[in-house]
């Protein structure tokens, strides 16, 4: 509703962020400054759900089965029949003036599943490749990447470790916050060895507007 | 020749204009009750310890006020007056004269509703009851329980309580913390020596030792609320106390019980398809939840069972069941035990959450009463898919799926659980939200990943 103030809040929180990041001033402090708690009325309903930043990426995510920008970039005929397979809702036509409506990956519905190759079943022109679940599960698509300043573990003083406890290649690993206090809050750590981009980490990630936890395109993908 | 059924609606009307009598222990026949004629005047009241009031045994209880049609939403206005007020007077029509509210209910709204449909009729024709709520710590300084107290006056437009209640305590440390400390229980009892507060009580959600501890403090309690329902008389999950313990230690010291959750949060109107038979088999014409209902009015020393109705149909449906009061006979309480080892065989993994809502607002957004509700309501109808070799188990598998995602929005789901635990000192089931909020997560995510749907 729009009466509502914590979302009125939200979205002017947004605007001045938007700003910020535009004039080059998103430094690690104004991160916490944003990711702030929001104030939530404690009246038994539901507390607003936040808008979420979504990362921008160096290295867009191609669909598993892509390999590289190059290759995939000539094989891709910008068809989208993965777009509108795919069921997890992660792959979106791409408005960059380079690939126009060529896929990418984004995280904001959902996560890409290891045990789903659907793309790679109805992709027409080989640019994705066609792969089995196991393939699939071993391909590197991207890595997590974790934002310190974003984590509730470190804005809230809140034990968390949603990413740690979803991550399906176990590449998540929850370490103390504090060298001190071993059995304290603890915040997670990523193997990116093992991670194979799935996003399932940034799509749980609780942290708004900025998510703690983000992937990060690979320049070519690779079995791990 | 005088029908039968015409004599009994005259001796109805008769009883209405001398008033509510005692328990009538006639039975009534099968045909009055699946006509719906509701015969008016013929509801079942009880008299106070003080002999003072006559209370109808249905209490209608105001925690799950109709919510508007999201097309219908107009400016902050999200719960349905308009409904709500045909229902109360509905319900008054039919002698229903206790209403039971809360400063917390309804996102805080439900006593400026409660207030704004009930003004509508003399004061003098119904009991309010209201609390002073145990949520949020910043309402525990003396200065904003005297503000709630206050408020809930306004907020009723009334200036004296029929029935007050010390809100959800459980504990030494949190009832100490909330009413001792601040002096706010000796205002309460001085307010009653004023006669602002009729009769002044509290409601257990807790620990067994300070139950006990609590009927014997010193305070003079004219009535307590518990949870009491044919599951939890002998039954109760997790910490709760076993209604029969607690109905029997009001029993001995002569203190009236209000009964809550009844229906255990709507669980026991449902059934599932097996219970539903066993009731049916037995007498068909009567709904599932007058079971429950009979249940506990059936017991000598409850001044009223609260039921929290949210549609036209449930204020009949009950209205119907207490108009006037069948006690369960023998073989019925059988009947009964017989739906209760139902209960126990299936619903050993189910939550027994009862929505109540104090755990909301989930700061990470979470809807949990709906996720719980969802969940266990296919465990209760046996629809959880369980083993892909099981028949059907594609189409369960898929109706559970969807299901999940239209009763709860994706980014509000149990995956989403952070773990932060804000939430498991609010709940007064004791439930371990955030361990459950991963079984069920765990149980989804192996469903999913069995291929798209």
């Amino acid at each position: 509703m729009s009466t509502d103030p914590t979302r009125r809040n939200a979205s002017t929180n947004r605007r001045r962020f938007l700003t910020l990041a535009a004039l080059g001033l998103c430094s690690p402090s104004t991160i916490a400054e944003e990711n702030k708690p929001a104030e939530i009325a404690a009246d038994g309903g539901l507390a607003p759900l936040r808008e979420r930043l979504f990362p921008k990426r160096t290295i867009p995510i191609l669909p598993p089965g892509g390999i590289n920008r190059y290759t995939f970039g000539r094989r891709c005929t910008a068809c989208a029949l993965c777009v509108s397979a795919c069921p997890n809702h992660v792959l979106f036509p791409q408005n960059g003036p380079k690939e126009p409506f060529q896929p990418e990956m984004r995280f904001e519905h959902g996560y890409c599943r290891p045990e789903c190759v659907r793309c790679s079943e109805v992709c027409p022109s080989g640019a994705i490749k066609k792969m089995t679940t196991a393939d699939k599960a071993s391909t590197q698509i991207g890595y997590a990447v974790y934002v310190r300043d974003a984590c509730i573990v470190v804005t809230e003083g809140k034990s968390c470790g949603n990413c740690a406890r979803h991550c399906p290649s176990s590449a998540i690993e929850l370490i103390p916050l504090s060298a001190e206090e071993p059995d304290g809050l603890k915040v997670p750590t990523i193997d990116t060895d093992r991670c194979i981009g799935c996003g399932r980490c940034e799509y749980l990630c609780p942290a708004r507007p900025v998510s703690a936890i983000y992937v990060e395109g690979v320049f070519t993908q690779r079995t791990v | 020749m005088v029908r039968r059924r015409d004599f009994l609606k005259a001796l109805g009307v008769a009883g209405s204009a001398a008033g509510c009598g005692p328990i009538r222990q006639e039975s009534r026949r099968a045909e009055d009750i699946s006509s719906g004629q509701i015969v008016p005047g013929t509801m079942t009241c009880r008299k106070d310890t003080s002999g003072e009031d006559n209370v109808s045994l249905l209490g209608f209880g105001c925690m799950r006020i109709p919510l508007r049609d999201v097309s219908d939403l107009r400016e902050g206005e999200k719960f349905d007056q308009e409904s709500f007020n045909a229902m109360v007077d509905f319900a008054l029509s039919c002698g229903v004269n206790y209403f039971d509210t809360s400063p917390r209910y309804c996102e805080g709204k439900s006593e400026e509703i409660v207030g704004k449909a009930l003004s509508r009729h003399d004061r003098k024709s119904y009991y309010i009851a209201t609390k002073m709520s145990n949520m949020a710590p910043e309402t525990f300084s003396r200065e904003e329980s005297l503000a709630m107290y206050h408020r809930s006056m306004e907020y009723l437009q009334t200036d004296y309580f029929d029935y007050y209640l010390v809100h959800n305590v459980g504990s030494h440390e949190n009832f100490k913390q909330r009413f001792l400390d601040n002096g706010i229980l000796d205002f309460l009892v001085a307010e009653r020596q004023a006669g602002r507060i009729r009769h002044l009580g509290w409601s257990f959600h807790g620990e067994k030792e300070f139950f006990d501890w609590m009927l014997d403090c010193g305070t003079h309690w004219d009535f307590t609320q518990i949870q009491l329902n044919y599951i939890d008389w002998q039954h109760a999950s997790g910490y709760n106390v076993n209604a029969e313990y607690l109905y029997g230690e009001l029993d001995k010291r002569g203190i009236q019980a209000i009964v809550m959750e009844p229906l255990r949060g709507g669980a026991l109107a449902r059934g599932n398809h097996q219970i539903r038979a066993l009731f049916k088999a037995k007498s068909p014409e009567r709904s599932v939840a007058s079971w429950a209902f009979r249940f506990a009015a059936s017991l000598p020393n409850v001044l009223t069972v609260l039921s929290g109705m949210t549609f036209m149909e449930h204020v009949r449906d009950n209205i119907i069941t207490f108009s006037p009061l069948d006690p369960l006979d023998e073989e019925e309480k059988a009947t009964v035990q017989r739906a209760v080892e139902a209960f126990l065989a299936l619903s050993t993994e189910g939550t027994p959450c009862t929505g109540c809502k104090y755990c909301m607002p989930c700061p990470y957004g979470l809807d949990i009463p709906e996720i719980f509700l969802h969940y266990n309501r296919c465990l209760t109808e046996q629809t959880l898919p369980l083993s892909p070799e099981d028949d059907g188990y594609r189409r369960a598998r898929r109706a559970f799926l969807i299901g999940y995602d239209r009763a709860v929005p994706r980014l509000r789901q149990a995956d989403h659980c952070t773990g932060c635990r804000d939430c498991v000192s609010k709940c007064p089931q004791w439930i371990d939200i955030p361990g459950e909020m991963l079984k069920i997560d765990e149980y989804v995510e192996k469903l999913r990943a069995e291929g798209g749907f």
